[in-house]
C-alpha cells in the first residue's frame, strides 16, 4: 500500500482531500475521486492514476 | 469507402491451397494438418470424415493427388498428406459419427449401383434424412473398390458411418431401363453403374452427364463416366449435392468437381526439410507427424501478414481490417454503435508496403485507411489529441521564428528553389545551410522556400486543413515565380506530387549526382546498407542516384536483404502518438533487418533508427562533412531550437540580415536527460511545459508537496491535458522533476464553493 501523501493547495493552504470529479473523452464522460482542494475545487491526479485507470480509459474509449 | 471496401472482393484470404483444389474431396487439409499438428487426432479426423465420408476406405485408397501441386516439389519432397490420413484413422479413439436430429424430408432419391459412389451419395443424402433406395444387380455391395481393401476395413468403415443413417438396398436387382422406376416417382437419380454400366442414355447430354426423365433428374458419374475408385467416390458426393440444388430449387446443374485457386505459396518459407520415414508399423508416431505436418507451408495468401506491419502488429486477417474500418467510421450517434479500429486508423504508417507491391490483388489498404481518417475527421469521431503534436510542429515550421520564402541574395527571378523540407534543418541546421550553399554556388538564383509541405495535414485526417495549408504553399510557391522545386525529403515530394501537381520537382541527390557534387570528409570504411525510404517504392531513378552518390564518396553499402521491401521506418502517418508501441514494433523490425549501420536518404528514418541505437547515417553526411558520432539525435524540443537557429543562420550568413521576430525565453528550465528521452516519448516538449508553469505561477494555482518541497500545477493545451512537477530554484528558473500527460479532459464545475472557477482552468 502507497503511503498517504499530504497535499496543499497552494493558493488556498489547505489540504486536499478526495471529491468526486468529472472527466470526458470523445463524448463519453465519467466520475471519479481524486484529491481536490475543498476550497477552490483544484484538481491534482498522480502519475500513477494517468499511467494505470486513464491510460486504460483512453483505450477503451478510442477503441469504441 | 464503398470503392475500398469493394476492392476486397479480390481479396485472396480465402483462396484454397493448390492441394485442397486438387483433392476430388476437397480436403481443408490446412484444418487438418493442423489439427494433425496439434496431436488432435479425433477432431482431425472429424475433418477428414466429413470430406470423404468413408474415412478408413479412403485413406487405404488415397493416390495423394495433392503430391504433384505441393509447393515443397520446389525445394525437397512433397508433404505425406496420405501416411497422415493413415496414421489419423488408426490414431483416431472416437470415431463414431454424429447422430444429427435432422427432422426427415419426403424427398426420394434413387441410387443405381451400390459400388463405392453410390454409397457415398446414398450416405450423404440419408445423412440429410431423405427416402434413399439402393439398386444393386450384384448379391454384395462396395463394387470394385472391396477388392482393393482389406474386407475388416471396409466392412467396419460401412457399418460405422451407416450406423445413424437408414436406407433401402435392393441386392439381385438389375435396372436394365429406367422407367422400371417411374412407379417409385424418385426426385431424382444418381446412375453410378461403374465401368462400362449402363448409362440410360444420361451421359454426354447438353448439360453434362445428366437430363430429366419426366418429373425426376437423372444424374450419371462414378467410374461409369471414366473416373478412377476415389474419384468416384468424390463424385457420388458431388450428385448428391446436385441432387439437393434440383430438389430445392429445380435447376439441373452438373458438378463441375473442379476448383480454381489464385493462391500463391510464399517462397521464403521453403527450406529444405527431409520428412521423416514411418516408423509405426507404416504410420507415423506422435513425434514423427508434429515432424511432418511441420514441414506443410500452409499455402495461403498471407502477404499482407507477412509483409504488411499494420497487418503484422494487429495480427488480423485483412477482411476483419476491412470491416473493422468500415464499421469505424459508419456515422451513427448510438454510444452503443461499434468502432474498434479508431486507434488501427491512426496507427498505420502510411507507407504503401501492401498495395505498392505485397498484395498480390493490389487491394489498396493504407488509402483506405487514409480515407478512413477523414471520415473520421468528418463525423467528428477522430481523437484529435493523436495529431495534436505534428500539426503543432507543422505549425511552427511553417510559423515566422522557422520558415523562410527568398530569392537568393540579389536575385529577382530564379529557376530553382531549395525545398528541404521542415525536418532535414530540425535535425541538424547544418544539412540545409551546406546544401543550400552548395546549390547556391552551382547556381547562384536558386531561392530558398524553407516550410513543411504540410503532410501532418492530410495524415491528420483534416482535409479542411490541408486543403487551406495547401492553398498557402501554392501562394509560396507563385510569390518565388514557380520555380522547380529541390526536394530534399521523399515524402515532401510525394505529398507535392500529389497535393500540387503543377509544381515542378527535382530530388536534391538528383541534382547533386546531374550537377557534379564532390564529397568532403573521410567516407565510412564500415560496410553499410543503403535503406530505401517508403516514399520512393518503385522509383528506381532515385535509388540508382543515391547508390551513385553512395559510390561517388567511397562508401562501401550493399542493398538490404530485401531490398525496397523492407518496410518502412515507423515515423510516417504520424502514428507515433496514437500507437507508440507500433512504431517501436516497426523501428526495432527494421532495425534488425541487417548487421550493418545504414544510409538513409530520409532524415526521419535516420533519425528513428538512431532512437533505437542504430548506427545510421544520412546520405549528405557523406558530401557536407557533417558526420557526427552516427548515433546521436536532437530531442524534440531541440528540433524546434534547431529551425529557429536554421533560419538565423541562413539570414545572417546568406542574406546579412537579422531575425527580428524571435521566440521569447522567459523562462529557464533544469530537465535531466532521462526526463528529456521520456518527454519525447510523451510527446512533450519544454514550450509546453513553460505554458503549463506560466499559468501556474501566475494564478498559484498548484500543489504543494510537503514531503518533497515541489509542486504541482497542469494545464490543457489543445486536446492534451499536461502535468508538471517542478521546484522553483531561482528567478523564472525551475527544476522540472516529471512530466506527463493524457487524452481525457477534466470537466471542472463553472462554480465551486460559490465561486467561479473556469477562468483559469486552461
Amino acid at each position: 500500500m502507497e503511503e498517504k501523501q499530504t497535499l496543499i493547495c497552494d493558493r488556498c493552504k489547505v489540504e486536499m482531500v478526495p471529491a468526486e470529479t468529472k472527466f470526458t473523452y470523445l463524448g463519453t464522460s465519467i466520475q471519479h475521486k481524486v484529491p481536490r482542494c475543498p476550497e477552490c475545487g483544484q484538481v491534482y491526479i498522480p502519475e500513477d492514476l494517468v499511467l494505470s485507470k486513464m491510460k486504460q480509459l483512453e483505450g477503451t474509449l478510442e477503441e469504441k | 469507402m464503398e470503392y475500398y471496401y469493394n476492392q476486397f472482393e479480390k481479396c485472396r484470404q480465402w483462396e484454397k491451397p493448390h492441394c485442397t483444389t486438387e483433392c476430388p474431396f476437397h480436403v481443408d487439409i490446412l484444418d487438418f494438418i493442423e489439427k494433425m499438428g496439434r496431436g488432435t487426432y479425433n477432431t482431425a479426423y472429424k475433418t477428414f470424415r466429413n470430406a470423404v465420408v468413408f474415412p478408413d476406405i479412403v485413406a487405404a485408397l488415397c493416390p495423394q493427388y495433392c503430391t504433384a501441386c505441393c509447393a515443397r516439389n520446389s525445394v525437397d519432397e512433397p508433404v505425406q498428406v496420405n501416411l497422415l490420413e493413415k496414421t489419423c484413422v488408426a490414431k483416431a479413439k472416437r470415431k463414431d459419427p454424429t447422430d444429427y436430429n435432422v427432422p426427415a424430408k419426403d424427398w426420394k432419391i434413387g441410387i443405381i449401383g451400390a459400388g463405392m459412389s453410390g454409397l457415398s451419395c446414398a450416405l450423404r443424402t440419408a445423412s440429410k434424412k431423405c427416402q434413399v433406395i439402393v439398386y444393386e444387380k450384384s448379391d454384395r455391395i462396395g463394387g470394385v473398390v472391396r477388392d482393393m481393401v482389406p474386407e475388416e476395413v471396409f466392412t467396419t468403415d460401412i457399418e460405422r458411418q451407416f450406423k445413424y443413417e437408414n436406407y433401402t438396398l435392393k441386392l439381385n436387382t438389375e435396372i436394365k431401363d429406367i422407367k422400371e422406376l417411374e412407379n417409385e416417382h424418385f426426385d431424382a437419380i444418381y446412375v453410378a453403374t461403374g465401368k462400362g454400366g449402363n448409362d440410360f442414355g444420361t451421359l454426354n447430354q447438353p448439360e453434362g452427364h445428366c437430363r430429366m426423365e419426366g418429373e425426376t433428374a437423372v444424374f450419371a458419374g462414378g467410374m461409369l463416366t471414366g473416373k478412377d475408385p476415389v474419384q468416384a467416390m468424390a463424385d457420388g458426393l458431388d450428385m448428391a449435392w446436385a441432387m439437393e440444388v434440383f430438389i430445392k430449387v429445380g435447376r439441373l446443374e452438373y458438378p463441375k468437381g473442379v476448383m480454381e485457386t489464385k493462391v500463391v505459396p510464399n517462397p521464403n518459407r521453403l527450406k529444405e526439410t527431409k520428412g521423416p520415414t514411418p516408423s509405426d508399423n507404416g504410420i507415423y508416431t506422435d513425434e514423427e507427424v508434429k515432424e511432418e505436418t511441420a514441414r506443410c507451408i500452409r499455402c495461403q495468401c498471407d502477404a499482407c501478414r507477412t509483409d504488411c506491419d499494420l497487418v503484422a502488429f494487429y495480427n488480423k486477417w485483412p477482411l476483419k481490417l476491412r470491416d473493422e474500418v468500415t464499421a469505424t467510421v459508419s456515422p451513427s450517434d448510438s454510444i452503443i454503435h461499434a468502432a474498434p479500429a479508431k486507434k488501427l486508423i491512426n496507427t498505420c504508417s502510411q507507407c504503401g508496403q501492401l498495395q505498392g507491391s505485397s498484395c498480390p490483388s493490389k487491394i489498396e489498404l493504407c488509402d483506405m485507411i487514409m480515407h478512413a481518417r477523414t471520415e473520421l475527421h468528418r463525423i467528428g469521431k477522430m481523437p484529435y489529441g493523436y495529431h495534436q503534436y505534428f500539426l503543432e510542429d507543422m505549425d511552427h515550421a511553417n510559423g515566422s521564428f522557422a520558415a523562410i520564402k527568398k530569392m537568393a541574395p540579389g536575385e529577382k527571378s530564379c529557376e530553382y528553389a531549395f525545398f528541404p523540407g521542415c525536418q532535414l534543418g530540425a535535425t541538424d541546421p547544418r544539412y540545409v545551410e551546406k546544401s543550400y550553399n552548395w546549390l547556391l554556388s552551382k547556381k547562384p538564383d536558386t531561392a530558398l522556400l524553407l516550410r513543411c509541405c504540410n503532410i501532418p495535414a492530410k495524415w491528420s485526417g483534416d482535409e479542411q486543413l490541408h486543403k487551406d495549408e495547401t492553398e498557402l504553399l501554392r501562394k509560396d510557391w507563385e510569390d518565388l515565380g514557380k520555380p522547380k522545386l529541390i526536394l530534399a525529403c521523399p515524402t515532401c515530394r510525394n505529398q507535392l506530387k500529389e497535393a500540387l501537381p503543377e509544381i515542378e520537382t527535382v530530388m536534391l541527390y538528383e541534382v547533386m549526382n546531374q550537377w557534379g557534387i564532390e564529397p568532403h570528409g573521410a567516407s565510412p570504411h564500415e560496410m553499410h546498407c543503403i535503406f530505401d525510404p517508403c516514399a520512393v517504392r518503385g522509383d528506381e531513378n532515385i535509388k540508382k542516384t543515391v547508390r551513385e552518390l553512395a559510390d561517388k564518396a567511397g562508401a562501401k553499402w550493399e542493398d538490404l536483404p530485401k531490398y525496397e521491401q523492407h518496410g518502412c521506418c515507423g515515423y510516417g502517418g504520424q502514428g507515433a502518438v496514437a500507437n507508440p508501441e507500433y512504431v517501436d514494433f516497426v523501428i526495432e523490425s527494421r532495425v534488425n533487418a541487417s548487421e550493418h549501420p545504414y544510409i538513409a536518404y530520409c532524415i526521419n528514418c535516420r533519425d528513428n533508427f538512431r532512437s533505437k541505437g542504430k548506427d545510421a547515417l544520412h546520405i549528405l553526411d557523406l558530401f557536407f562533412d557533417i558526420n557526427d558520432d552516427g548515433c546521436s539525435k536532437p530531442s524534440l524540443t531541440e528540433r524546434r531550437r534547431n529551425r529557429e537557429r536554421l533560419k538565423e543562420n541562413l539570414l545572417k550568413k546568406i542574406w546579412g540580415e537579422k531575425m527580428e521576430e524571435k521566440p521569447e525565453q522567459k523562462m529557464k528550465l533544469k530537465i535531466s536527460p532521462e526526463l528529456t528521452e521520456k518527454m519525447d516519448k510523451l510527446h512533450i516538449i519544454e514550450d509546453d511545459i513553460c505554458k503549463v508553469l506560466e499559468l501556474a505561477e501566475q494564478l498559484k494555482r498548484r500543489v504543494y508537496h510537503p514531503d518533497t518541497d515541489s509542486y504541482t500545477c497542469f494545464r490543457q493545451l489543445g486536446y492534451t491535458t499536461y502535468w508538471v512537477d517542478y521546484r522553483p530554484i531561482g528567478e523564472n528558473e525551475f527544476e522540472i522533476l516529471n512530466v506527463y500527460n493524457h487524452r481525457i479532459e477534466i470537466e471542472l464545475e463553472m462554480i465551486w464553493n460559490g465561486r467561479k472557477t473556469d477562468f483559469d482552468l486552461r
